[in-house]
């Protein structure tokens, strides 16, 4: 027996929609695709197929397949994770999807079962191979998936006060969520989208922590650093954060006066900035003044999306900002909003000089605009002691990337990561600590509904055909039949062997 | 306005020489020009200005070769030195410089050191070459003048500017050879010993290369071969004394020299060193002198038995003489040497001897002292007496401490031995004829007695006495109840004997005894009286039972000789607390305690004035005593008043004496009351008043009278009659001054009345030329007259007035930073009481950077200190520093050049230290106009972030603890988790930290766990790789394996059963299984005895 | 594999038994609980077989512990010749009941639990029919070894008799050596059984004049 992890495909429902497969646990024996389709039902039968054959689940669905397992194509070093892996992941979930769908990392065990399932000519019967031959039995077996009650995504937010009266001074937010999302909620790891930019908001804050602590070196400015939840859940957090900020009327948090808003997501593949914004600012205000001191230090590139309003979904975060009126925009490395990189579970490595050059031009524009000096002023400022440290980006993203970040597993007790950011953030914070907005789903129809059970056992074990039992049993009785007679007829072979000359006497 | 300083002065010269051609240097220390200027052509003043204080060099430079004396004046400007006061540094002008070179034939140089005269009408000058032969007269005023060199003459006219002599005038033919002798080379005697000896030096060349000069000849001496490949240059004679000499040798390398010595009966002396090469540069050289080895001598020791070492002081060659005592000496050359002899047990003078070539042997020589030792048995050093009986000479010795023993060196002959000791020994003295016969031996002992005395005590009762005997060695008894006592057992010497008693005292304390050779029996004290012990807080005198005794403070003890208790009465000058309750009692212990409350303070006021209202205040706090004076005591012309106050130790007292007529010094007298008695002395005398006026009458004249003791001077205003009052002055001598703007003023000698002079003066104003802005702060110094001058800066209008001026006429000269004023200088002519308005125009043409040094928020910052360095403009340098407000102005940047500015290094560390300003380094070239440039300046961060990654197993990570170290000290430490960030930000000092992990139970077994880290196998704790922190964020990812290893083991090993059982179990098997073999046996074995028989019967049934 | 699969391997094994039992006249003469008897004395012999090995066996020395665990087989004879003399039946039915209850109660202890474990479990393998065959040998083998054993007790020892009981005692060790696989190490085994058996059974028919014909009818 063969026991190998398998990873439950992610099953939530989101804006009403059911994404993943309730079905949960599979047993019965291995096929790969190519004899699937010889055959005219697959009922009883578990489809093992390669994930370049995603397309191929609807059919293997409609013959009758008991159970899909999907093997991840061997890991790839190099950056850019493949396109059409991507976008077969992206199509995993086009439609929800009856049977059970697990997701196994490619291994030589897994293989093994793949040549073993690849039977040619099912049709014919023959004997030979139904008496050596063997089936690769998949067996999983997990407790049902339960909803999370009352799920409780924190969002964290502190500020650095600015010199002089808070109220009256300008402010500028940066924005990052931390969590991820991919096709099974265990390999989600989100390193590009969105570790790059958790590491970026603790750098741009321990970078800013130090001038605001410095002597004569304290801007006239506030800034909020926020790192909200349930990101890839419709941006919720920050929904939460957004309206707490401008409705409730006694808000103590100034977001809502907020000169501007930068987002940050997936800055991490390359060494280039993309401003995603839904309206074009107006030429006098602060968000234009921003752009042009970005485009100092190297032309971003603005990318103008108006909020389709029918649509619930949100494609950026500073949507969730321009819907309640303040001005925001995201900054970011991917040209357009759909890159499937954002939602993959191949996003596993990130470009680390990119991301230093990248966080290092932030760091400069917003200190720029702080400070009110030229940009080449504050290129220079951002040297020696005061230069990005790309030894603690590299040491963010290595803590966020090392476990699964997708809001299933964050809600789990264990799970450490929102109170580590937490600590890191209060670390750079001089006198306050982070706050954190909770967002938690309206009882009657919530926003999402989450699944636990992310995570089974895949057992592969060798199992011969019903018809070799019952094979073997005629056999058996054969045997039997000759024992009885052999038994029987024992006193045949006693006579023999008895002595000639001995005759019965009496 | 920033201070400016000048320094000026004249640069004077015997002769005119063009002024303008002579440049004066203001250099700073590093070398870097500052500010230059020109002698003016009529009278060779200069000025420079000096914008801040340092230290600077004055340097003058004519064109090449002119001499100035002194060249260069180090300033150091700081408020003291010549230039801030306004003295003048003069440059004295010496004159031109002669110049010429000295070779010797055949090469280009010459000798360094060799002297050449100049000589002109009166006086001669020599001067030395310099390294290859030039030489340089400097300062040679214009004139005829001749050079002589070793007989060579030549002649030369200086007129207005140096003189070069060619090379040709003078050639040395060649050198001379000499040897000389040093003391360190020959040793201690002359090295040549062989008189009436004949010998020549050879001197030779590889190419034939003659002597000049005709003197010495070429021919070889006799029995000599020159080595082939030499030629002969020429050959010396040997003097008597080993000198030789080679009156001219050429110049040239690789000579050789050979010495050839033949003793006078004609052998040969070896001689080292066999050749000498030499090279002979351009000048005289001196030899070593060459060497005579020698030959061998011997002698023979007597009455001294074998093996005897031999040392011949001057060689140091060393050899032992053989059984019989005879000895070779190596290698000795004529003259005297000294043998030193030794061996123990006998002593052997240093002999001189004679070596002559002549005689190879020594006389005898005979050992001069032998060795006598003996044993003293006391049991410490005694001195011995040696006495010779033929000569009575007396010889000293000492016994050894611990074994007593003593050895002495004596002559030949009989000797008495006597120990000297303060006890007697025994044998008193010995008779011995040395040298000793075999196995004599001398010894000496000691003596010891009995000390025995009395004690009378005044109540018949002495018990309780302590007698102590001290001395060479010391013993303590009680006398029993009748006073006696007694010591046994005292060695001889002196000691003394001392009695105490903690009640009574006694006559004599101590008594002296010396114990010779019979016991001492009649020791006597008698008892005088009883103790009384004080505790004094000050020395004063008591009054007890009628005497008076002397008490220094602390703590004393006294003998009253009586027996009852009486009181205690003070006559000192203290008041002493409970003073009623004094009391001596002579049968108690305790001590009595005095302590002072208060002191007498007496006050004497002296005063020549009989006066009635003499009356002394005495101000304590509020308190208040007046003591009115009135009895005195009358010593020649002075009447003395006294008084007297008791006052606590510590009390602040003000004393004032007050009378109409009199005026006291001190007038007033604050004090502390010291902790004694103390007296102080006022003295009063008569108050005087004079009055004055100032002629013509002037108003407003401020007249200062001054005493000489230092009192505060009194001041009076004149009135418009011109008069005035001051007073009242102590002493008779007083000067006066009178001040008025505009006026001088003389005092009219023995009278108290000033004439006033009024002065003419002059008004100068200094614009700018094209913009006829007023110019502040430019310098202007006026020199004129015979040795008027004045330095001072214009008003912020660019005005100045110049009063007090006699009449005359002035050269004024204006400076200021960046401009140039045309003329330089201009002449103004003052009559007697006029006004003058002169106007100066100055042109720009230096400009200057000037802006505001801000922190990135805009902040100013002040102290930073900023440098502008132009290295094309011969590496000119100003400096500015920003002020309060942040403002900088660098100054005096010349037009054309391009300056860097940039921080400068503030070696303080007072300032805040800023290392980066943006943007880094800043070019600026300095057209016509001034520039604006704002800078921006970032302070050092000195700190930074620590953070670690724990990556293990999730159960284990609690138990472990991550602490931060530095050096011995645990700065930080922190529960187990995955990412962990430091709180405290680390200072970037450079120092080691360290990051300690330790696993909490990690105690020894039970079970030991185990931590790997990387590659470090520690067994409870770890130290990560130390770390310096220089970079502004520290990040470590620690990788832990826990290993369960279960140390007890896998339980009991079983005892290891033994292969015996076993085997035996096999037998058991084999026996049940052969059981009917076995029965068959036993049964067989029945029938061959009867009593197995019933057994097999009962067992066949 | 499955339910089928331990069907498949329980019948294999047990039905021999069942057969021998009933057309061997066992069950006539009604000496079933002499048969359990005997099985129990079997797993008591077993057990202190067990015992001993426990104790005594050290590792330290190399072929020791090997070589004592087979020798212990001769233990098993032992309680067998005991068994078969006290059993309480008389006549040649002695020998059927102890070999066959012996053979029975080993299948019992031996197979039984790993058929139920193995059999039942998903995956296939081929040994728990292996098992099987290997009881029914084992059956065979322990007839032999009892015909034989009860010669011994009657007759005198001759050497071949020994020859036989001492290989019978060692055969697991020498099929241990064999470096065969299953299957042919199943072929052998039968085969040997096969001819031991025969030559035992004809060995006591040559022993005895009187017939054993009426054991088997």
């Amino acid at each position: 027996i063969v026991e190998l992890p398998a990873y439950r495909m992610q099953h939530f429902e989101l804006l009403g929609i059911t994404r993943g497969s309730k079905a949960y646990s599979l047993n019965g024996e291995a096929v790969t695709w190519s004899t699937l389709s010889g055959l005219r039902s697959g009922s009883g039968m578990i489809a093992l197929l390669k994930w370049s054959e995603i397309p191929l689940i609807r059919e293997a669905v409609a013959r009758g397949v008991f159970g899909v397992i999907l093997v991840l194509p061997p890991d790839s070093p190099e950056l850019p994770p493949n396109e059409d892996h991507m976008a077969n992941e992206f199509a995993l979930f086009e439609e929800t999807h009856s049977t059970s769908i697990y997701i196994v990392k490619d291994s030589p065990e897994i293989r093994e079962a793949f040549e073993r399932a690849h039977r040619p000519n099912a049709g014919a019967f023959d004997l030979g191979r139904l008496w050596s031959g063997k089936l690769t039995q998949l067996t999983i077996t997990a407790p049902a998936p339960q909803v999370i009650r009352q799920p409780r995504l924190p969002t964290l937010h502190g500020m650095l006060p600015g010199f002089g009266v808070q109220e009256q001074l300008p402010t500028v937010a940066v924005v990052a969520h931390y969590d991820a999302f991919a096709a099974a909620a265990d390999l989600a790891y989100g390193a590009d989208s969105n570790g790059s930019g958790i590491a970026a908001v603790l750098e741009l804050l321990r970078l800013f922590s130090r001038l605001y602590s410095g002597d004569k070196m304290h801007p006239r400015a506030n800034l909020i650093f926020v790192l909200s939840g349930g990101g890839k859940l419709n941006y919720q957090g920050t929904k939460k954060l957004v309206e707490d900020a401008v409705e409730s009327a006694n808000s103590d948090s100034i977001l809502a006066d907020s000169l501007f808003t930068i987002c940050l997501e997936s800055i991490g593949s390359k060494p280039e900035l993309v401003a995603h914004v839904s309206k074009p600012p107006r030429p006098d205000n602060a968000m234009r003044k921003f752009f042009n001191i970005l485009n100092v230090t190297g032309d971003v590139p603005m990318v103008h999306k108006k909020i389709n309003l029918a649509e619930e979904m949100r494609v950026w975060e500073h949507e969730r900002f321009s819907l309640s009126k303040l001005p925001a925009f995201t900054l970011s490395s991917l040209a357009n909003h759909n890159s499937r990189s954002r939602m993959s579970l191949f996003d596993q490595r990130i470009d680390i000089s990119a991301l230093e050059e990248n966080v290092r031009r932030i760091a400069v524009a917003i200190s720029a605009f702080v400070y009110q000096r030229p940009a080449e002023v504050t290129d220079e400022f951002f040297k020696g002691e005061l230069a990005v440290s790309r030894e603690h980006l590299q040491a963010v993203v290595d803590f966020v990337t090392s476990r699964p970040r997708s809001t299933q597993v964050l809600l789990e007790k264990s799970n450490d990561v929102v109170s580590s950011l937490e600590k890191m953030m209060n670390r750079y914070l001089l006198k306050s600590t982070a706050k954190i907005s909770i967002f938690e789903p309206d009882r009657r129809e919530p926003e999402f509904v989450l699944y636990d059970q992310t995570a089974a056992t895949l057992q592969i074990s060798e199992v011969k055909p019903v018809l070799f039992d019952i094979l073997l049993f005629s056999i058996i009785v054969v045997y039997l039949a000759v024992v009885y007679v052999s038994v029987s007829e024992f006193g045949l072979v006693v006579r023999a062997l008895s002595p000639r000359k001995a005759k019965k006497v009496d | 306005q920033d201070d400016m300083f000048t320094c000026g002065g004249f640069i004077r010269s015997s002769m005119p020489i063009p002024f303008e051609k002579v440049k004066v240097k203001l250099l700073t220390t590093a070398g870097n020009l500052k500010a230059e200027t020109e002698g003016t052509a009529n009278n060779g003043y200069y000025l420079l200005p000096v914008y801040d204080k340092g230290k600077y060099q004055l340097r003058v430079e004519g064109p090449n070769g002119w001499a100035f004396d002194p060249p260069a004046v180090d300033i150091d400007l700081n408020g003291e030195d010549s230039c801030s006061q306004g003295r003048d540094i003069n440059f004295e002008f010496k004159g031109f410089s002669v110049m010429g070179k000295v070779i010797s034939k055949g090469s280009t140089n010459g000798p360094a050191g060799v002297e050449v005269i100049l000589v002109d009408a009166g006086s001669t000058r020599t001067v030395k070459t310099l390294e290859g032969g030039n030489f340089v007269f400097p300062a040679v005023p214009p004139g005829v003048y001749s050079i002589k060199f070793r007989g060579e003459v030549a002649a030369v006219e200086v007129k207005n500017d140096n003189v070069r002599l060619n090379e040709s005038v003078f050639v040395i033919e060649g050198y001379s050879l000499k040897v000389s002798f040093t003391e360190n080379r020959a040793p201690c005697r002359p090295n040549w010993d062989l008189p009436k000896a004949k010998g020549s030096v050879i001197l030779a060349h590889k190419d034939n290369v003659p002597c000049c000069g005709r003197s010495l000849s070429k021919d070889l001496p006799k029995g000599f071969s020159l080595p082939a490949e030499y030629h002969v240059s020429c050959v010396a004679k040997i003097s008597t004394d080993g000198s030789y000499e080679f009156p001219c040798v050429k110049a040239a390398s690789k000579y050789a020299l050979f010495a050839h010595v033949l003793t006078q009966s004609g052998q040969a002396v070896d001689i080292s060193p066999e050749k000498m090469d030499l090279d002979v540069t351009h000048a005289d050289r001196l030899l070593d002198p060459f060497q005579v080895t020698g030959f061998p001598v011997s002698g023979a020791v007597k009455d001294a038995g074998g093996k005897v070492e031999i040392k011949v002081l001057e060689t140091g060659f060393e050899t032992v003489s053989d059984k019989d005592g005879t000895f070779r000496l190596g290698s000795l050359r004529g003259g005297k040497y000294t043998l030193q002899l030794r061996k123990n047990g006998l002593h052997f003078e240093n002999k001189v001897i004679h070596v002559d070539p002549s005689k190879a042997s020594l006389p005898d020589i005979f050992p001069d002292k032998f060795e006598v030792c003996g044993d003293v048995r006391v049991s410490d050093s005694v001195d011995i007496e040696i006495t010779e009986v033929k000569s009575n000479q007396i010889i000293r010795a000492r016994s050894e401490v611990s074994s007593g023993r003593f050895c002495s060196l004596l002559v030949r002959g009989e000797h008495i031995i006597r120990p000297k000791h303060s006890v007697r020994l025994s044998p008193w003295e010995v008779k011995i004829q040395v040298p000793l016969t075999e196995g004599q031996r001398l010894v000496f002992s000691q003596f010891s007695a009995v000390v025995r005395g009395k004690v009378a005590c005044l109540g018949k009762v002495c018990a309780g006495v302590k007698v102590a005997l001290n001395g060479a060695s010391t013993a303590k008894t009680v006398a029993n109840s009748d006073g006696s006592f007694m010591f046994k057992s005292v060695d001889p010497g002196t000691y003394e004997v001392c009695v105490s008693h903690s009640k009574s005292c006694f006559e004599k304390d101590c008594q002296p005894i010396t114990v010779i050779d019979q016991n001492i029996e009649n020791i006597q004290f008698v008892q005088r009286g009883y103790t009384l012990r004080l505790e004094t807080s000050h020395e004063t005198e008591l009054e007890v039972a009628g005497n008076v005794i002397k008490v220094n403070s602390g703590l004393s003890s006294h003998c009253i000789a009586e027996s009852k208790t009486i009181p205690i009465k003070s006559v000192g000058c203290h008041k002493f607390a409970k003073a009623d309750k004094l009391v001596f009692s002579p049968n108690s212990e305790d001590t009595v305690v005095l302590n002072a409350e208060s002191h007498r303070l007496k006050v004497e006021i002296n005063s020549k004035l009989l006066v009635e209202d003499l009356r002394l205040t005495c101000k304590k706090g509020e308190e208040v005593q007046v003591a009115n004076l009135k009895e005195y005591k009358k010593s020649g012309d002075t009447y003395i008043y006294l008084t007297e106050l008791y006052q606590p130790k510590g009390a602040e007292l003000i004393l004032e004496p007050h009378s109409e007529s009199l005026v006291f010094k001190p007038p007033q007298l604050t004090m502390r009351m010291p902790d004694d008695c103390i007296a102080i002395a006022i003295s009063g005398r008569t108050g005087i008043f004079i009055d004055g006026a100032i002629k013509p009458a002037i108003a407003g004249v401020e007249v200062t009278v001054s005493t000489k003791e230092n009192a505060k001077p009194c001041k009076a205003i004149t009135d418009v009659h011109g008069k005035y009052r001051a007073g009242p002055l102590e002493s008779q001598e007083y000067t006066i001054e009178a001040q008025k703007e505009g006026y001088g003023f003389e005092r009219i000698p023995n009278s108290n009345d000033m004439t006033a002079v009024k002065y003419s003066r002059i008004d100068i104003r200094v614009v700018d030329g094209e913009t006829n802005a007023p110019l502040a702060g430019a310098l202007v110094s006026i020199a004129g007259g015979s040795e008027y001058r004045n330095t001072t800066r214009t008003g912020a209008q660019g005005e100045l007035a110049l009063i007090k001026l006699n009449p005359g006429d002035y050269y004024v000269r204006v400076m200021m930073k960046e401009y140039k004023f045309e003329p330089l200088s201009t002449m103004v002519s003052v009559s007697e009481n006029s006004e003058e308005l002169l106007s100066i125009k100055g042109k720009k043409v230096a400009y200057s950077v000037m802006g505001k040094v801000t922190s990135i928020t805009g902040e100013a910052e002040q102290g930073v200190g900023l440098e502008a360095i132009s290295e094309k403009c011969d590496r000119h340098e100003e400096d500015g520093i920003s002020d309060r407000l942040g403002q900088f102005r660098i100054r005096g940047l010349r037009e054309g050049c391009t300056y860097e500015i940039r921080l400068k290094k503030r070696s303080d560390d007072a300032l805040p230290h800023f290392d980066r300003f943006l943007p880094a380094t800043q070019s600026v070239s300095i057209q016509r106009s001034d520039i604006t440039m704002d800078l921006i300046v970032v302070r050092p961060l000195k700190s930074t972030t620590l953070s670690v990654a724990l990556r293990a197993d999730p159960a284990i990570l609690p138990t472990l603890r991550v602490s931060v170290w530095n050096g011995g000290r645990q700065l930080y430490s922190h529960r187990g988790a995955r990412f962990l960030t430091f709180p405290q930000d680390i200072p970037l000092d450079g120092s080691k930290y360290h990051i300690e992990l330790h696993h909490q139970n990690a105690k020894p077994p039970p079970h030991m766990s185990v931590i790997w880290i990387n590659d470090v196998n520690n067994l409870t704790d770890f130290t990560s790789p130390a770390f310096f922190t220089e970079k502004p964020y520290h990040h470590l990812e620690l990788e832990i394996q826990v290993d369960e290893k279960t140390a007890a083991g896998h339980g009991q090993t079983p005892a290891p059963a033994s292969p015996f059982v076993a085997v035996l179990s096999v037998f058991v098997a084999l026996a049940i299984f052969y059981r009917k073999e076995l029965g068959d046996l036993l049964r067989h074995r029945q029938d061959s005895s009867p009593a197995a028989g019933d057994r097999r019967k009962n067992k066949s049934r | 594999m499955t339910l089928i699969h331990f069907l498949n391997c329980l019948s294999l094994a047990a039905v021999p038994y069942v057969i021998t039992y009933r057309l061997s006249g066992l069950s006539e003469h009604g000496c079933f609980w002499k048969c359990v008897q005997a099985a129990s004395c079997y797993a008591v012999c077993q057990l202190g077989k067990m015992l001993f090995l426990a104790t005594f066996v050290i590792d330290s020395v190399p072929y020791y512990g090997e070589a004592l665990r087979h020798s212990m087989e001769v233990l098993d004879l032992v309680v067998l010749q005991t068994v078969m003399s006290r059993g309480g039946v008389y006549g040649d039915l002695r020998f059927l009941v102890t070999g066959f209850s012996w053979a029975a109660a080993e299948f019992i202890f031996t197979r039984l639990l790993p058929f139920w474990v193995g059999a039942r479990g998903v995956e296939f393998s081929w040994r728990y029919l292996q098992m099987a065959l290997d009881s029914n040998i084992g059956l065979v083998f322990h007839l032999s070894t009892a015909i034989l054993l009860a010669q011994w007790k009657s007759s005198e020892r001759s050497t071949p008799l020994v020859l036989a009981l001492i290989l019978l005692t060692y055969r697991a060790a020498l099929f241990d050596a064999l470096p065969l696989d299953p299957w042919a190490l199943l072929a052998v085994k039968a085969c040997a059984s096969a001819v031991i058996g025969l030559s035992a059974l004809s060995y006591t028919l040559n022993n005895n004049q009187k017939g054993y014909s009426n054991v088997f009818h």
